[in-house]
């Protein structure tokens, strides 16, 4: 019974790491189950830590599972013999906790790196007179029971000014350049989700937020659209609030800015034109 | 002994309802835990089937509550479902049936005590729970506007009447809580038997001790923290309120989560070093072999209860506190996966060269630490707040902490009243129940809540009453976009290529939850049944060393029918010089090795 008992603790890092690898390398029916398409730039830096870490893990999680299986299958009981009269081995504990210590930091600093220009190192533009300035933003995202509402700065860039348009769950965005969005809440706490661009960002009420990425326009698939979710609970309606992102080339984009902007504010030119 | 004038005359009432015997106490909070129990798993289960089979009608309840709307569950009730499963699960489950069921009944009886060191406060902090149960229940129904606002209760969201009960009730718990965690430090410190030294402590016991000593410093915050979101919610304060459309209260949302979590992180130990000790004292005597590293384990429980204290900020990675906190959290809670490491290692050496029994409790106890490997491994990336950017909010998270304290911690429970049900009812439970109950417990489990990793890293956010208003959500937006976009031409989305996949995955992970749920029939015909008609046990059925196997099954009061004085750790199994294979604790010392084997020294 022992070796049956054996073999069902065996089972368990190994249909673990099993599901893990189809998962990963999209094996039925587990395909379109790893992380989601990274349209970013930074993305690659985030993935390559979670399957680094994911790979140590898997290690360990194996191993382990081997050395407990196999001490239930080499050992049972006999009452015959006695079992090893042993306190433990400090030369063992040594071991076991220098060489984990050791991998845990290391996996800490190689994040580290990333996570200070993911979320502390706000990009910055030089300005005409050579000093540098943080960037504005594009866009300002104000989330609300339930659903998007996104603040274009228009064809002048700046926010707060006559020029701004709103869309509601649409986020138009162009590709290949740097870009800052602020986040603003109107009622409770939101998040941000942006599943591809590997952004989140919870919205805190009365506090002005940025988040700062890059779309890689390579990395898009033709005319598709990502999904913009929210991922802190705000109420009954917290799973319908979803968004879309629309990455656009630069000269869509500011086609599209061009097309609110007569929409919003050009009724006027509008007329005269079609006269 | 201070009852034992008076203790002949007690009445019913006085005996078994207000009783300051410790072992009552402690079967009392058993009792109730497991009926809580029963109630959260429920709860789990209904939300799991509005997962697989969204809006359609919910068996039983669901027509009686929800006649108008032919059953379905309203979205509002779906987020009450899960605030009340996790608020059920941690506050009148896992902390009370550690600390205070095992806690109780455990530590007088380990340390060679004949009861709490104060009996009366012991008592009350058993009552201190009813009104914990009934604010609970009130708040769940609340008419119109339960406790929807998941157990983190952030404001602004968290609102209304039903929060007021919601604190109200974990207000006594919390005052349950430092009841139990004052009398259990005086107790483990003042009245240990003869003998007993600290480092001859079994690990349960230290495990408890541990976790008082963590309730001690802990709760308070909390409690503060719960009073300050009471008094926003009833007297209209703004401690917690943030300026803002909605409403006008100049208070700061972030700091509830720090003081909410500066309890909360620490409440995870609390919820699991006793179980760790327990499954360490069994793992030992039915691998018949001294545990491997007593110190270091003793170690790496402090230091885990050490870190735990400024490991909070872990679960704000991305809840716009400073993100340079997010780095010095992070390192941190990185740190604290050493010694849950190491104490993973010791399990295995303690197994490794044993003389294993494999009996139901040892079964759920090496579960314990299968299982745990899988909840440590899996904290390790989000551990990393680069890491935890994808995968914060979304079903890894499901998955980690209930493969922590449900794989974990749960399994660990079962594994000690399967282990210590002999002493507490005098009756053994059956091994062949058991072991099914284990074996399909195991399998269903797992497939409950391996999945919902998959689900994490796909992006599933948790909380969401459905994926199917997403879709819908998605394609309607298709829809109208097409008459804006200059572009806009077949749209494929993202989100709903993952649509088929994650119904399917949700659809088995429900069907193996209604499996592990309806197989602890097993465990309940066995408990039942075992005390009523189990096989008699004697003092030591499984051949323990620890103190409370030298007592009757079940203890009379005050425990002891004699003084035990101790003689060495609470390990010395195959001892080579014993006769047989395990040395109690009181046994006398064996005249030539008496040097060798003093102390439980690694």
């Amino acid at each position: 019974m022992n070796r049956f008992w054996s073999i069902l603790f065996f089972l368990v890092p190994i249909l673990g790491v099993g599901i893990c690898l189809m998962s990963a390398f999209g094996i039925y029916p587990l395909e379109h189950t790893w992380l989601p398409a990274d349209i970013s730039e930074s993305g690659k830096d985030i993935d390559f830590a979670f399957n680094l870490v994911m790979w140590i893990i898997g290690i360990v999680f194996v191993g382990t599972g081997l050395i407990l299986a196999m001490s239930m299958w080499s050992y049972p009981f006999n009452a015959d013999r006695k079992a090893t009269y042993s306190h433990g081995n400090t030369k063992l504990e040594i071991i076991w906790s220098v060489i984990p210590g050791v991998v845990l930091i290391g996996i800490f600093i190689f994040q580290a790196v990333y996570w200070e220009r993911q979320k502390i190192n706000q990009p910055v533009v030089t300005l005409a007179d050579g000093t540098t300035a943080l960037q504005q933003p594009i866009v300002k995202v104000v989330a609300r029971k339930f659903g998007w509402r996104f603040w274009y700065a228009g064809l002048d860039g700046e926010l707060g000014t006559s020029d701004d348009f709103v869309l509601e769950n649409e986020l138009h965005l162009p590709t290949d350049e740097p870009l800052v969005v602020q986040l603003e809440s109107e009622d409770v706490l939101h998040s941000f989700f942006l599943r591809n661009l590997r952004i989140k960002q919870d919205l805190i009420p009365g506090k002005k937020q940025f988040a700062w990425f890059t779309i890689v326009s390579e990395k898009i698939e033709q005319d598709k659209v990502y999904d913009i979710l929210c991922a802190e609970l705000c109420g009954w309606g917290h799973a319908r609030m979803n968004g879309r992102l629309y990455p656009k080339t630069k000269s869509d984009f500011q086609e599209f800015l061009k097309l609110n902007d007569l929409k919003q504010n050009g009724f006027a030119m509008n007329e005269a034109e079609e006269k | 002994m201070t009852e034992s004038a008076d203790h002949q005359k007690q009445s019913f009432i006085w005996k078994y309802v207000f009783s300051r015997d410790h072992k009552v106490i402690g079967t009392q909070f058993l009792f109730s835990t497991l009926i809580w129990f029963a109630l959260g798993g429920a709860l789990a289960i209904a939300l799991r089937i509005q997962l697989a089979w969204p809006w359609t009608s919910m068996p039983y309840f669901g027509k009686e509550l929800f006649a108008t709307e032919g059953g379905q569950i309203s979205p509002d009730f779906y987020n009450m479902l899960f605030t009340m499963h996790a608020s059920i699960m941690i506050f009148f489950v896992i902390i009370p049936i550690l600390a205070g069921a095992f806690g109780n009944i455990l530590i007088p009886l380990m340390i060679g005590a004949d009861d709490m060191a104060f009996p009366t406060l012991n008592m009350l902090s058993y009552w201190v729970m009813w009104p914990a149960f009934i604010f609970m229940g009130l708040s769940f129904a609340t008419p119109t506007f339960g406790p929807a606002f998941g157990w983190t209760a952030n404001p602004p969201m968290a609102a209304g009447p039903a929060l007021t009960y919601w604190l109200l009730g974990l207000i006594c718990v919390g005052i349950s809580s430092m009841m139990g965690s004052v009398n259990y430090l005086t107790t483990i410190i003042q009245m240990r038997a003869p003998g007993m030294t600290m480092f001859r402590l079994p690990m349960t016991i230290w495990g408890m001790f541990v976790t008082a000593i963590l309730q001690a410093f802990a709760l308070p915050v909390l409690t503060a923290a719960l009073c300050m979101q009471l008094a926003d919610n009833a007297f209209g304060t703004g401690f917690f309120r943030p300026e803002s459309a909605a409403s006008s209260g100049g208070g700061e949302p972030l700091m509830w989560q720090h003081l909410f979590w500066f309890y909360s992180h620490p409440a995870v130990y609390i919820m699991i070093l006793p179980a760790m000790g327990m499954v360490s004292d069994i793992l030992s005597c039915f691998a018949r072999k001294p545990l491997f590293g007593y110190k270091p384990m003793i170690f790496s429980i402090s230091g885990i209860a050490g870190l735990g204290f400024i490991v909070w900020g872990h679960h704000m990675f991305i809840s716009g506190m400073n993100p340079w906190l997010g780095t010095t959290f992070g390192l941190s809670t990185i740190l604290i996966a050493l010694p849950s490491a190491i104490k993973v290692f010791n399990w295995l050496g303690t197994l490794w060269n044993g003389n294993l029994r494999l009996t139901t409790p040892m079964l759920f106890a090496i579960s314990f630490v299968s299982m745990f490997i899988i909840g440590g491994l899996s904290g390790i990336p989000i551990a990393s707040p680069l890491i935890d950017i994808p995968l914060h909010d979304t079903y890894f998270i499901v998955a980690h902490i209930h493969y922590v304290l449900f794989a974990g911690t749960v399994m660990g429970v079962f594994a000690g009243i399967y282990f210590w049900f002999p002493k507490i009812f005098g009756r053994m439970m059956n091994e062949t129940l058991g072991k099914i109950h284990f074996f399909l417990t195991f399998v269903f489990l797992n497939g409950t809540f391996f999945l919902m990793h998959v689900l994490g890293w796909m992006g599933v956010p948790r909380r969401y009453a459905s994926f199917q208003s997403l879709k819908q959500q998605i394609e309607a937006g298709a829809s109208q976009l097409e008459l804006t976009a200059s572009n806009g031409v077949n749209k494929v989305f993202v989100m709903a290529k993952d649509y088929e996949q994650i119904m399917w995955i949700n659809e088995f992970i429900t069907y193996c939850a209604i499996g592990m749920g309806v197989v602890q029939v097993f465990f309940v015909i066995n408990f039942f049944g075992c005390i009523f008609f189990g096989k008699r046990a004697g003092r030591n059925p499984w051949e323990s060393n620890t103190l409370e196997w030298t007592t009757p099954s079940p203890p009379g009061h005050g425990n002891f029918d004699f003084q035990p004085v101790v003689h060495r750790g609470p390990y010395e199994y195959s001892h080579p010089n014993a006769e047989k294979d395990y040395l109690m604790q009181t046994d006398p010392p064996l005249e030539a090795t008496n040097q060798t084997e003093s102390g439980g020294e690694s």
